[in-house]
């Protein structure tokens, strides 16, 4: 396991939590590339981002690749536990429009059970 | 420091993983004059995109150039003024919301929705972006 992330698979999801305090342009693409390496063929994707305590509009953009490759490979995913600073920025451009974001990650993994259960995927 | 108002001056190497420390002390800054944490998150997070941006677009990413952070403050009128020596930009990105899945494109989009103005001014010795903003206390 690397520095920056710590993976535990949760039946059909795969739970990454984010241990970087901070997702800048320093070290977005280098984050949002591991969590890729960690899924493992997993079929969902929960990223947990309770320790996030500040982003810019890089890692936002990386965030949203990253979400575009998922989606082109069929994976189901969620955000849970932004601070709400972090989400007042993603309300602000819209993300939760593309992607689910949950309050905390229990509520996000239903939904995710829920979703992968009804076959649909991300909004 | 001097006077009535109050000013501080940072500079750093156009690394970006020198940002983080720029955004904490203007947050830090902020917090210590008036400002709640919500607004002091906002000023942190304008003034690292202009960082970013002076480091990413400016410079193109090459390290071993200055970028200059001003942070000042004269009653509840804080400014703070990123410049660069870099490449001009030649014109403004569009005051236009990013659509939601774009990649990139975001940062004068943060810069004028959390600051009071954001503004760009360029001539031969210094690109600056000055954001401004009133601290109600």
């Amino acid at each position: 396991m690397n520095s920056f992330l710590h993976a535990e698979p949760r039946d059909q999801v795969m739970l990454v939590r984010i241990e970087s305090s901070r997702l800048t342009a320093d070290v977005a693409h280098r984050i949002f590339a591991e969590v890729l390496q960690t899924m493992s063929g997993a079929p969902a994707l929960l990223l947990d981002f309770r320790s996030v305590e500040f982003m810019d509009s890089t890692a936002i953009g990386e965030l949203v690749l990253l979400g575009k490759k998922l989606r082109a490979d069929g994976t189901a995913y969620a955000i849970a536990g932004l601070k709400p600073p972090l989400m007042s920025l993603i309300t602000m451009m819209r993300l939760d429009q593309i992607m689910h974001f949950g309050e905390n990650v229990d509520s996000a993994l239903e939904w995710l059970n829920q979703s992968l259960a009804m076959g649909t995927r991300n909004p | 420091m001097s006077g009535h108002g109050k000013t501080i001056i940072l500079e750093i190497d156009s690394r970006l993983d020198c940002v983080g420390l720029v955004g904490i002390s203007i947050r830090a800054l902020c917090l210590e004059h008036g400002a709640d944490e919500m607004t002091a998150y906002q000023i942190q997070t304008s003034t690292v995109e202009a960082v970013n941006n002076s480091i990413m677009h400016a410079y193109g990413n090459r390290t071993g150039y200055p970028v200059a952070i001003r942070w000042s403050l004269s009653g509840e009128q804080l400014t703070i003024q990123v410049s660069d020596r870099g490449v001009a930009m030649q014109q403004l990105p569009p005051d236009t919301a990013p659509a939601p899945d774009a990649e990139s494109g975001r940062g004068w989009w943060i810069m004028r929705q959390w600051m009071d103005s954001a503004e760009y001014t360029a001539n031969p010795d210094w690109n600056t972006v000055t954001l401004r903003k009133t601290l109600s206390s």
